[in-house]
C-alpha cells in the first residue's frame, strides 16, 4: 500500500505539473503579445523603456488597407454562406430522402473542403482561374468554399436534432403555407445555429491564410497576410501590435461562439 | 429462511456539502440467502444506499458489516459483490463470451475453469446463440441476461441489483419478474434489489424495505406491508387504497374517529389527542355492497359518481360527504350513475395511521 | 412539384459554385500533377521519391507530423482525463483558455513561438534575468517548429478527447470494478479500449492537420523543409507547376484519406 501511495502521489504531481506547463505554454504568448504591443522597446525589459502606441500607428499607417479588405471579404463570405449554406442545408436535411445513400454522398461532397488542405485549394484556384486573381473575387470564392462546411453542418445539425421535418409536416397538415411555416416554424428553430455558424465562418475567414497566400496580390493584402509580412520583416513590437488587433476581434468572437454553443447544448 | 445475519447496516448517513441528506440513519439487518427489496419512488435514496453498500459511493457516517467484518475502506473490487446496473453496462467492445469471462480472467483462473464456468452460465441464462455477439446487437432482455451472467460468473457472496427490469417494456417486465424471482430463490445468494415498481417488489421479495426521502419507513414481508402498513406513505405506495381523513374524538372508554359522514371506533395503535387528524385507509377489495340478509355492523349510503365497465367487474367511484372512494363490484350487478347505494367496510381491514 | 423545384433550386447555387471552383480546380490540379514532357505521366510522383530534396521534405513532413501527433495525443489525453474527472473553480474558463488556440491562424501560432522562444523571446529574456545567460532561443530551429505544431495540435486533441471521455458511461468502469478490477485494470481493460476509436480519430485529425500546415512553418523560416513549404517554393520561385501540383495532391490525398477515415470512425460510435 505504501509504495502505491508514493508512486500515486508522484504520478499526480507529474500530471499537475504537465497541465500547468501546458496551460502556461498556450496562454503566456498571448498575454505577452498584447503587453509587448505597447512596449517602446521589447528587447531589454519590456516596459523598461516606456509605453507607446507608436507600433499601432505604424500598423494602421502601412497596413490599414488590409483591415478594410479583410472585413469586406469576411462579411461577404458570411453573407453568401448564410444564404447558400442554409438553403442547401434546408433542401438536403428537410428532404424526405435525407438519409438515403445519395444524400449522404452529396453531404460528404459538400463538406469536403474541410478535409482538403488550404494550400491545395489555393494552388488549384490560382492555377485554374488566373484571370480572376487581380479582382480579388477569387480570394472571396476561396473563402466561401472553405468555410461553407461550417455553416452547412451547423444548419443540418439543427434541422436534424430538432427533427424539424416532422414539425414542418405537422404544421403543413394543420394548414400552414410555406411562407408562414418558414417564419414561424423553420426560422426560429435554426436561427441560433445560423448565427453561431455565421460567427464560425467569420472567425475562420478572418484568419484564413493558406488559401489567401496563393491568391493575393500586393494591392490585395488581407490581414493575416499583412501579419505574416510583419513577422517576417519587421520588429517584434509591430508584430505584437498587429496580432493584438487580430486578437481584439478573435477573442470576443470566440467567447460569443462559446456561449452560443453552451446554450445550445442545454 | 435462514436466520443468520449476513449484512448489517448501522446508522448510515449520507450528506452532501450543501447539507442535503440523501440517507438518514439507515439501519438494516439482512439474513443469509434473503432477497431484500428496497422499494421507493425516484430520488428516495434507494439506489444511493445500494451503491454505498457496493462501495461505489461514500457514506458520511455509519458502518456496514458483511458477516462480522466492517467493510468501510475495502475497495469495490475486493468486496466479492455482484452489481447489476439498470442500463446493464455491458462492455461494448467485448463479445458476450468476453463480457462474462471478464471477471474470471482477472482472477487468473485456468482457461479450462473459465470455459466451464462460462458454459454453466450460458446454459443457465439461455445465451447459447449470442456468445459471439457484441452488446449493440442484443435486445434489452438479452443484455440483461448477459449482465446477470457476467455477475454470477465470479460467484459473488452478495447480489446487488439496481432496477434491473426498469429499462424493459411492460410485457417483458411482467414475464421476467416471475422468472427472476424464481432464479434468485434457486440461487440462494443474499440479494438486495432496488426498484420503484411495487408489483415487482411483491413478486420478488422475501422482505421489503420501504424507502422514503432517505429514511426506511417499514421493513416487513410483502403480506404484512400490504395488510398492516405502519405509515400513510407505505399504505399509499403499495397497491390501491382509499385515503380518508378523520378527526379523533376522545370518549370515555374508546376513542372514535369522526369521518364527517359517520363515526367509527378508533383501531389504531398510537394514543391520539382529541381533535387531532388521522388517516383512515381502506383497500377497494374491503368495500362491498350491502347484501340483503346479512347483518353488517357498518353501513353507509354513497352516490355513484362514475361507473366504468372493466370486463370482469365494474370500477366505481362514489362520493360520501366531501370525500371520494373507489371500489369494485361484480359485473352481474346492474347499477347506474348517480344511483345511491349502500356499502359496508370490512372493519377488520381498516388501517388507521 | 413546387416543393421539388424549391428543393433543387436551393442547392443549385452551391452546386454550381462547388463544381466550378472546387471540384474542377482540384481535378485540374490532379491532371497537372500527372503531366510532363510526354503528356500523361506519373514521372512527377516518381521524382518526389527519387529526388533527394523532395524526398527529404516528405520524410520531414511525415516525421514531424508523427512526433507531433504522438506527443499531442499523450498530453491531450492526460489533460482530457483530468478535466473530465476533476471539478474545480474556473474549470470552464480553463477549458476556454486551452481550446482558444484552435481558432488562431497558423502564422499567428508561429508568432506565438517567436514571442516565447525568439532571440528576444520571453524565455531567453527570463533565463537571462535569472542566470545571466539567454537560453532557449529556439524559435527558428526544428524544436521551435515542433513546439509551434504542438501549440495548435494540443488544443485540438484535448477538445476531441475531452468530449469523448465526458460522454463515457461511468457505469462501464463501475461494472468492471464490481467484477474484480482495480482502478488501473478498469481504465486499461475497459475505458481505453472503449475509447480507442476516438483516440484513432483524434490522431488522424492531428496528423492530417500537421501534414497540411503551411503558415506556421513558413513564419518560422528554416532549413528544415517540409512538403507544403517546398511546394510553395517550387511554385513561386521556379514556376514548377507540375511538381508543385504533385506535392499539393500528395498532401491533399493524405489529408482527405485521414479525414474521411476519422469521420467513419466517429459515425460508427
Amino acid at each position: 500500500m505504501e509504495t502505491y501511495n508514493l508512486t500515486g502521489k508522484l504520478l499526480k504531481f507529474i500530471v499537475y505539473a504537465l497541465i500547468l506547463l501546458t496551460t502556461l505554454f498556450l496562454t503566456l504568448p498571448i498575454v505577452f503579445t498584447i503587453l509587448g504591443s505597447f512596449s517602446k522597446y521589447w528587447g531589454e525589459s519590456m516596459f523598461g523603456s516606456g509605453v507607446t502606441l507608436d507600433w499601432y500607428k505604424y500598423v494602421f499607417q502601412y497596413y490599414g488597407h488590409t483591415i478594410g479588405l479583410t472585413l469586406l471579404i469576411t462579411f461577404l463570405t458570411v453573407l453568401i454562406n448564410v444564404f447558400i449554406g442554409s438553403m442547401a442545408a434546408y433542401s438536403i436535411a428537410m428532404s424526405r430522402f435525407s438519409h438515403s445513400k445519395w444524400m449522404k454522398v452529396v453531404e460528404e461532397l459538400l463538406t469536403l473542403p474541410a478535409a482538403v488542405p488550404g494550400i491545395a485549394i489555393g494552388l488549384a484556384l490560382a492555377q485554374s482561374f488566373p484571370v480572376m486573381r487581380s479582382s480579388g473575387v477569387l480570394i472571396l470564392i476561396g473563402h466561401v468554399i472553405f468555410t461553407f462546411p461550417l455553416m452547412f453542418r451547423a444548419v443540418t445539425g439543427a434541422i436534424r436534432s430538432t427533427d424539424l421535418r416532422s414539425i414542418d409536416e405537422c404544421a403543413q397538415a394543420l394548414g400552414a403555407g410555406p411562407f408562414r411555416r418558414f417564419f414561424t416554424v423553420i426560422f426560429p428553430a435554426i436561427r441560433v445555429s445560423v448565427f453561431s455558424g455565421a460567427i464560425n465562418v467569420f472567425m475562420t475567414s478572418l484568419g484564413e491564410f493558406n488559401i489567401t497566400f496563393f491568391l493575393y496580390t500586393p494591392s490585395l493584402m488581407t490581414f493575416p497576410v499583412g501579419m505574416y509580412e510583419s513577422y517576417a520583416s519587421l520588429r517584434i513590437e509591430v508584430g505584437s501590435a498587429f496580432t493584438t488587433l487580430f486578437l481584439a476581434l478573435a477573442i470576443p468572437l470566440s467567447y460569443i461562439l462559446n456561449r452560443l454553443n453552451k446554450s445550445k447544448v442545454k | 429462511m435462514k436466520d443468520k445475519t449476513h449484512i448489517s447496516i448501522r446508522h448510515i448517513n449520507k450528506m452532501y456539502h450543501d447539507g442535503t441528506k440523501t440517507l438518514n440513519d439507515i439501519n438494516l439487518e439482512i439474513n443469509e440467502g434473503e432477497i431484500l427489496v428496497l422499494l421507493g419512488s425516484s430520488g428516495c435514496g434507494k439506489s444511493t444506499l445500494l451503491r454505498t453498500i457496493a462501495g461505489l459511493e461514500e457514506k458520511t457516517s455509519g458502518e456496514i458489516y458483511f458477516y462480522n467484518q466492517e467493510i468501510t475502506g475495502v475497495p469495490v473490487e475486493k468486496r466479492n459483490i455482484g452489481f447489476v446496473f439498470q442500463n446493464y453496462a455491458l462492455f461494448p467492445t467485448m463479445t458476450v463470451r468476453e463480457n462474462i469471462s471478464f471477471g474470471l480472467k482477472l482472477q487468473k483462473l485456468s482457461k479450462e475453469i473459465i470455459n466451464n464456468r462460462v458454459k454453466e452460465l450460458v446454459h443457465m441464462m439461455n445465451l447459447q446463440e449470442l456468445l459471439d455477439k457484441k452488446p449493440m446487437h442484443l435486445s434489452g432482455g438479452q443484455q440483461q441476461r448477459v449482465a446477470i451472467a457476467r455477475v454470477l460468473a465470479i460467484k459473488p457472496k452478495v447480489l446487488l441489483m439496481d432496477e434491473p427490469l426498469t429499462a424493459l417494456d411492460a410485457k417483458l417486465k411482467e414475464r421476467l419478474r416471475i422468472e427472476l424471482g424464481k432464479m434468485l430463490r434457486k440461487l440462494g445468494i443474499t440479494t438486495i434489489y432496488v426498484t420503484h415498481d411495487q408489483r415487482e417488489a411483491m413478486a420478488i421479495a422475501d422482505r421489503i424495505a420501504i424507502v422514503n426521502k432517505g429514511v426506511i419507513e417499514q421493513i416487513d414481508t410483502p403480506e404484512n406491508i400490504y395488510l398492516s402498513p405502519k405509515s400513510a406513505y407505505t399504505a399509499q405506495f403499495i397497491g390501491k387504497i382509499n385515503a380518508l381523513k378523520g378527526t379523533i374524538k376522545s370518549e370515555k372508554e374508546k376513542d372514535s374517529v369522526d369521518l364527517g359522514f359517520i363515526k367509527i371506533p378508533y383501531t389504531g395503535i398510537e394514543t391520539m389527542k382529541d381533535g387531532s387528524e388521522i388517516n383512515v385507509f381502506i383497500r377497494p377489495e374491503d368495500i362491498h355492497l350491502v347484501t340483503k340478509g346479512k347483518k353488517d355492523d357498518f353501513k353507509v349510503k354513497v352516490t355513484i359518481e362514475q361507473l366504468v365497465f372493466m370486463g370482469g367487474f365494474y370500477q366505481i367511484e362514489a362520493s360520501l360527504g366531501n370525500q371520494n372512494i373507489f371500489f369494485e363490484v361484480p359485473n352481474t350487478i346492474a347499477l347506474k350513475e348517480k344511483e345511491e347505494i349502500e356499502i359496508t367496510f370490512d372493519m377488520n381491514k381498516i388501517i388507521m395511521v | 412539384m413546387k416543393g421539388k423545384f424549391t428543393k433543387v433550386s436551393f442547392v443549385l447555387p452551391t452546386m454550381i459554385l462547388f463544381t466550378l471552383f472546387f471540384f474542377f480546380p482540384l481535378i485540374l490540379l490532379a491532371l497537372k500533377s500527372f503531366s510532363g514532357e510526354g503528356g500523361f505521366t506519373p514521372e512527377n510522383y516518381i521524382l518526389i521519391v527519387t529526388n533527394k530534396r523532395y524526398f527529404q521534405a516528405m520524410i520531414n513532413s511525415l516525421m514531424l507530423s508523427t512526433i507531433v501527433t504522438v506527443t499531442s495525443i499523450l498530453i491531450g489525453a492526460i489533460i482530457a482525463f483530468f478535466l473530465a474527472r476533476t471539478d474545480f473553480k474556473g474549470k470552464n474558463l480553463f477549458i476556454t483558455l486551452i481550446t482558444f488556440p484552435v481558432s488562431l491562424p497558423g502564422v499567428v501560432v508561429g508568432f506565438m513561438i517567436i514571442i516565447l522562444f525568439g532571440t528576444t523571446g520571453v524565455i531567453p529574456m527570463f533565463t537571462k534575468m535569472i542566470t545571466g545567460e539567454a537560453l532557449g532561443a529556439i524559435a527558428y530551429t526544428i524544436t521551435g517548429i515542433f513546439f509551434a505544431y504542438l501549440y495548435f495540435s494540443i488544443p485540438k486533441t484535448v477538445m476531441i478527447l475531452y468530449g469523448a471521455v465526458v460522454e463515457f458511461d461511468p457505469r462501464l468502469e463501475e461494472a468492471a470494478r464490481t467484477v474484480g478490477a482495480n482502478e488501473q485494470q478498469a481504465i486499461f481493460k475497459v475505458v481505453i479500449p472503449t475509447l480507442a476509436p476516438v483516440f484513432v480519430s483524434a490522431a488522424s485529425i492531428a496528423f492530417s492537420t500537421s501534414m497540411s500546415a503551411f503558415g506556421t512553418a513558413f513564419t518560422l523560416a528554416n532549413q528544415f523543409e517540409i512538403l507544403p513549404i517546398l511546394m510553395y517554393t517550387e511554385y513561386t520561385n521556379y514556376f514548377n507547376i507540375e511538381i508543385a501540383s504533385t506535392m499539393a495532391i500528395v498532401v491533399a490525398v493524405v489529408s482527405l484519406v485521414l479525414n474521411l477515415f476519422s469521420r467513419s470512425l466517429m459515425e460508427k460510435g
